[in-house]
């Protein structure tokens, strides 16, 4: 999903849940901003560099194919990008090895997609905003792995974009091609999508890179053969994937309100989005690369106030200015705890089912604090809050 | 990073560092092992992606092709085995491609680490700046002065950054805290 959909989408979930505009704003920025949260960010406002929450394409090309880099990437992405939908899933006749990499396809309503909207429960706004970028990528990016993996992410020509008519759906070819500098064309068809690379562990085999842009948007409908799905076709209906992101998005914000005493998945809001099920459907259908001004204008109209554009840069100065104490309860402070917890969540889950793809992890509850550093900020947060 | 990850990291980065000083002190014997080295690469991607296509490309659409590729490497294994005496101009397109490489990325790196105010921007540019050095002089050696000497040394030299990472990366915390 894009900018359209994590910041202006989510401010329009967050105000029909039920909260003020200026709480819709901070949910949406946070929501947005975990696409903006590098490496290269935090070390641009000195913030823990274990916190984030995505990577820059340089950043990734920067990457070695080695263990401990391959473990990163893993994490962050799996974490944020492609939550896995099934970390005990099986499959006849395959070794661990590739049952490894098949357990972190990512998909909605999985025992992880769960535990993210609890872990969110009381921690703030910066951590619904959070949670309300995992479950929306969980319907986007649903299919593909937030790992390096040729078997899992790779697609080949067989790709066809399904165009509606007035007598039905007409298939029509995909052309992808590898120009990071060209923009897509839905006119004709001709995609964007990263380099064939033999190598399972490369980046460009990483998560939907392999087949562009596509799963980010929303209008588009589209069949292909997943590397893993056994040469059977498969069917993305984005505006029906989005729908139901919408939907979901609005029930998980009115459960962290506190309108739900418990959050169960596969369970969509209908009572507030039924009655703008029409619009929303008209936004999401439209073929466009960039839905903002359509989901702007919606938001606007919900909450009665004009929606300032996204700016990386909003919530910055008042967090590099801040003393080392001051600068956690800012919100950009509690937006990198609350990527933390969410990064041990995750990282913890997977290594529990016996996957070591993201790494290692230490249950501080039985073999206390070891590991890095950064992460201690979640443990003294704990011991303030049982003061 | 299991303990056995750790050593393997620490030994391995301490044989790397032994060969470079083979390399050093007599560079002659050295072209000879490097080269073979190198023809033996193909034989290991033979037979690795032999081995990844019997666990994982087998069950992937279109797994068939690392098959092929398998059979390739091990074919040019045998090939370049034959060739090794006359190995020197691979050895050098390699370095040259690597270091040409390496020095591009890195460039590109502090480029972007410059428009975000990044501190780090003026290493990535030096390295990045010394790593295209390294490939012009490898390509000059070799050409113009026919040194093939500069070759072993460049490649030395980087068997020993190789092996000092390694052996940091060892005791590199890597571990996720996990707070329920």
């Amino acid at each position: 999903m894009n900018q359209d959909f994590h910041y202006y989408g989510t401010y329009c979930a967050a105000i029909l849940a039920g909260y003020t505009t200026e709480e819709s704003l901070s949910i949406a920025y946070c929501a947005n901003f975990v696409d903006f949260c590098t490496r290269s960010q935090l070390v641009r406002i000195k913030g823990p560099l274990a916190a984030a929450t995505s990577m820059q394409q340089l950043e990734m090309m920067d990457s070695g194919v080695d263990l401990i880099s391959l473990q990163n990437i893993t994490r962050i992405w799996s974490s944020f990008h492609f939550l896995p939908g099934d970390l005990h899933a099986t499959r006849r006749g395959c070794g661990r090895r590739y049952l490894n990499k098949y357990r972190l396809i990512c998909n909605p309503n999985g025992e992880l997609a769960a535990a993210t909207v609890k872990l969110a429960k009381d921690k703030g706004l910066e951590a619904a905003g959070i949670a309300m970028h995992v479950l929306a990528d969980t319907w986007a990016h649903r299919y593909f792995a937030g790992t390096p993996s040729l078997v899992i992410n790779n697609t080949n020509e067989y790709f066809y974009e399904l165009l509606p008519g007035e007598n039905g759906f007409t298939r029509r070819q995909i052309r992808f091609m590898h120009n990071p500098a060209a923009e897509d064309d839905p006119e004709t068809g001709r995609y964007n999508c990263s380099v064939y690379q033999p190598n399972e562990n490369s980046v460009m085999n990483l998560g939907h890179a392999r087949a562009g842009h596509l799963p980010d948007y929303s209008w588009i409908r589209y069949i292909y053969l997943p590397a893993w799905g056994e040469f059977r076709e498969l069917l993305k209906d984005n505006p029906s994937e989005y729908m139901h992101a919408f939907r979901q998005m609005v029930y998980a914000l009115r459960f962290l309100r506190g309108d739900y005493e418990d959050f169960q998945t596969a369970r969509y809001d209908t009572e507030k989005v039924d009655p703008l099920a029409e619009e929303i459907t008209r936004i999401l259908e439209t073929r466009q690369l960039n839905a903002s001004a359509d989901w702007k204008a919606l938001g606007e109209k919900l909450s009665g106030v004009p929606i300032p554009d996204f700016d990386i840069e909003t919530h910055q100065a008042e967090y590099v200015q801040a003393d080392a104490i001051a600068r956690e309860d800012t919100l950009l402070g509690r937006f990198l705890k609350a990527a933390l917890a969410q990064k041990s969540m995750v990282t913890g889950h997977i290594f529990q089912s016996g996957n070591r793809l993201a790494g290692f992890s230490v249950d501080y509850r039985k073999k206390g604090f070891r590991g890095i550093r950064d992460f201690r900020r979640l443990i003294d947060e704990k011991a303030v809050k049982r003061q | 990073m299991t303990k056995i990850h750790r050593i393997w990291n620490i030994s391995s980065g301490l044989l790397i560092l032994l060969a470079a000083l083979l390399f050093f002190l007599d560079p002659d014997g050295g072209l000879r092992v490097a080269t073979s080295f190198l023809s033996l690469t193909f034989m290991c991607r033979g037979v690795g992606s032999l081995f990844y296509y019997l666990t994982m490309t087998r069950h992937m659409v279109g797994g068939r092709t690392v098959l092929y590729r398998g059979m390739i490497y091990l074919d040019l294994w045998l090939f370049t085995s034959s060739l090794i005496d006359h190995y020197d101009l691979y050895l050098m397109i390699y370095l040259a491609g690597i270091n040409a490489f390496t020095g591009l990325v890195e460039v590109l790196r502090s480029r972007e680490e410059k428009s975000v105010g990044s501190p780090g921007w003026k290493y990535r540019a030096a390295y990045g700046g010394a790593s295209l050095l390294i490939a012009v002089a490898v390509i000059v050696g070799c050409t113009r002065l026919h040194s093939i000497r500069l070759v072993v040394y460049v490649y030395a030299a980087g068997l020993v950054y190789k092996s000092f990472v390694r052996i940091a990366s060892a005791f590199r915390r890597t571990a996720i805290v996990f707070v329920q």
